[in-house]
C-alpha cells in the first residue's frame, strides 16, 4: 500500500526542483510502476513529474534525445530509432512484463534508480549513452552506473549517441513478462566492441575484460570470442530466486558468444 | 482532489485521494469490470484504455488522468461481446476472472495493430495472466475474431 501525504505536480523543472531540493524526504514520482511492488510506502512529500513535458523522443543529426518521462513502449515503438538502431530497442524490451506496463514504466524511472533487473540500462549502457541532469549537467551513463550521483538531481533526458556500426541484445528469463536472469548488451561503436552485462543481479557493469580482448585482436575468430566470454564470466554473479551466480557465471558466456556473433554477423 | 474524468464517453467530475489509484477510482463509479488482481503491475486484470492506450489501472494514479478519456469493458461491450463469442466457443473463458481486461486488450490491439500475425498477438497479451486456460484456447478465440471481423 502506498500512501501519499502530500502531493505536488509541479508544472516547470524549476517549480519541481524547488519543492525537490527543499524537502529533505521528497520522493520523486516518474511512471510510478514500480512504487506498487512495494508492500508499504509512506510518501511525506512526493514530486510528480508527469505534467513537466520530459515525454518525447527526437532525433537529431548525430543522436536521439528521449525525455525521462518517455515510456519504455514508446521507445520500443518509434519507428526512427528501431529504424537506426535495427530494432535493437525493441528487442531489449518487448519481454518486459507486458503492453500496459510498459506503457506506464518510464526511461527516467528505469534508469535514474540503477535498478539492477532491467533490461534497459544494459542495453543503453552497451551504446554510448549519456543522460542530462538538470543540475549536474550532462554525464555518460557509464560513469553515473558506476558512481551515481553526490546529490540529487532530477534526470531530464537521456542522449543516445548515433554512432554505432552494429548491436545485439540478449537476455535469459524463465518466461516471457518475468525479470531476466542475466541480459547482455554487445554493440560495435567505430570499430570498437562494447559490452553491458545486467541482471548479475546486481547493478550492469561493462565487461571491460572482454572488451580489451576483442579490442586488441586483429581478427576476432572463435578463440578469441571464447576467451572473451571466459572473461566475462569472470565478473561478479550474485545468487537470488531465479539463479545462482555459478550459473548466471556460465550462461554469460552463451549470452555473449551470441551477442558477439550477431554483432560480427552484420558487420559482413 | 476533484478530477475531470470521460469515462466511457460521460463527462464527470469525481473526488480522489492523492496516492489513489485509477483501478480504485473506476470500481468506485460502477466500472466493476476492472478487477483488482494482484494490484502489483503483474497480471493486466485492471486493464483500462486511457486516452487509447492500454495501461494497468492499478498502478496509474488516478490524479494523472485528469481530462482524459478512460474506456473500460463497459465502453465498448458490442465488439467485446463479438470477441466474447469466440471466446466462449473456445472454451477459453472458465472461471472468466480475466477475461474483461484480456478482450479490453485485444480491442486495443486490433485498433493498433490492424491485422496481427500470431507472434504479434502473443507479444500483445502477453501482459494479461491466465491462471485457468493455458492461453492455447484464448489464442484460438483471438485468433477467430480477428480473422471473421
Amino acid at each position: 500500500m502506498i500512501r501519499i501525504r502530500n502531493l505536488n505536480k509541479p508544472k516547470t523543472m524549476e517549480e519541481a526542483w524547488e519543492i525537490y531540493s527543499n524537502k529533505n524526504k521528497a520522493k520523486l514520482i516518474a511512471g510510478g510502476a514500480f512504487l506498487r511492488l512495494s508492500t508499504d510506502l509512506y510518501i511525506g512529500e512526493a514530486v510528480d513529474l508527469f505534467d513537466l513535458n520530459l515525454n518525447g523522443i527526437k532525433e537529431t543529426e548525430d543522436a536521439f534525445t528521449v525525455g525521462a518521462m518517455t515510456t519504455l513502449r514508446q521507445l520500443e515503438t518509434d519507428s526512427a530509432l528501431n529504424s537506426w538502431f535495427d530494432n535493437y530497442f525493441a528487442a531489449a524490451l518487448k519481454n518486459i512484463v507486458g503492453v500496459q506496463l510498459r506503457n506506464i514504466a518510464t526511461i527516467g524511472g528505469t534508469v535514474y534508480p540503477r535498478y539492477g533487473f532491467s533490461d534497459l540500462i544494459t542495453a543503453l549502457l552497451a551504446l554510448d549513452v549519456d543522460l542530462q541532469f538538470y543540475k549536474s549537467g550532462r554525464i555518460s551513463l557509464e560513469d553515473y552506473m558506476e558512481k551515481g550521483l553526490l546529490e540529487k538531481d532530477i534526470l531530464v533526458e537521456i542522449i543516445i549517441k548515433k554512432n554505432i556500426n552494429n548491436a545485439s541484445f540478449k537476455m535469459m528469463r524463465n518466461s516471457k513478462g518475468d525479470y531476466a536472469i542475466l541480459n547482455c548488451g554487445v554493440s560495435c561503436i567505430h570499430g570498437k566492441y562494447r559490452i553491458a552485462i545486467g541482471g548479475r543481479p546486481g547493478r550492469a557493469v561493462l565487461a571491460t575484460d572482454a572488451m580489451e580482448i576483442l579490442n586488441a585482436a586483429e581478427k576476432i575468430d572463435e578463440d578469441i570470442i571464447g576467451k572473451a566470454c571466459n572473461a566475462a564470466a569472470e565478473l561478479a554473479y550474485g545468487t537470488n530466486i531465479f539463479g545462482s551466480g555459478q550459473y548466471r557465471s556460465a550462461m554469460s558466456k552463451v549470452l555473449l558468444k551470441r551477442g558477439i556473433r550477431e554483432v560480427l554477423g552484420n558487420d559482413n | 482532489m476533484i478530477i475531470n474524468l470521460n469515462i466511457n464517453g460521460s463527462n464527470i467530475k469525481v473526488e480522489v485521494k492523492e496516492d489513489e489509484y485509477l483501478s480504485e477510482t473506476l470500481r468506485n463509479n460502477g466500472c466493476k469490470s476492472v478487477k483488482r488482481g494482484c494490484d502489483k503491475s503483474t497480471c493486466g486484470a485492471c486493464t483500462v484504455l486511457v486516452d487509447g492506450i492500454p495501461v494497468l489501472s492499478c498502478s496509474y494514479f488516478s490524479h494523472r488522468a485528469e481530462g482524459k478519456s478512460i474506456t473500460t469493458l463497459e465502453g465498448v461491450i458490442e465488439e467485446a461481446e463479438k470477441l466474447g463469442e469466440h471466446i466462449i466457443n473456445e472454451g477459453a473463458d472458465q472461471c472468466g476472472f480475466c477475461t474483461p481486461s484480456l478482450a479490453l486488450t485485444t480491442i486495443s490491439m486490433k485498433r493498433e495493430l490492424g491485422n496481427p500475425t500470431e507472434e504479434d498477438i502473443k507479444h500483445y497479451i502477453n501482459g494479461n495472466l491466465c491462471r485457468c486456460t493455458g492461453y492455447e484456447a484464448q489464442m484460438k478465440g483471438i485468433k477467430k475474431y480477428l480473422e471473421v471481423e
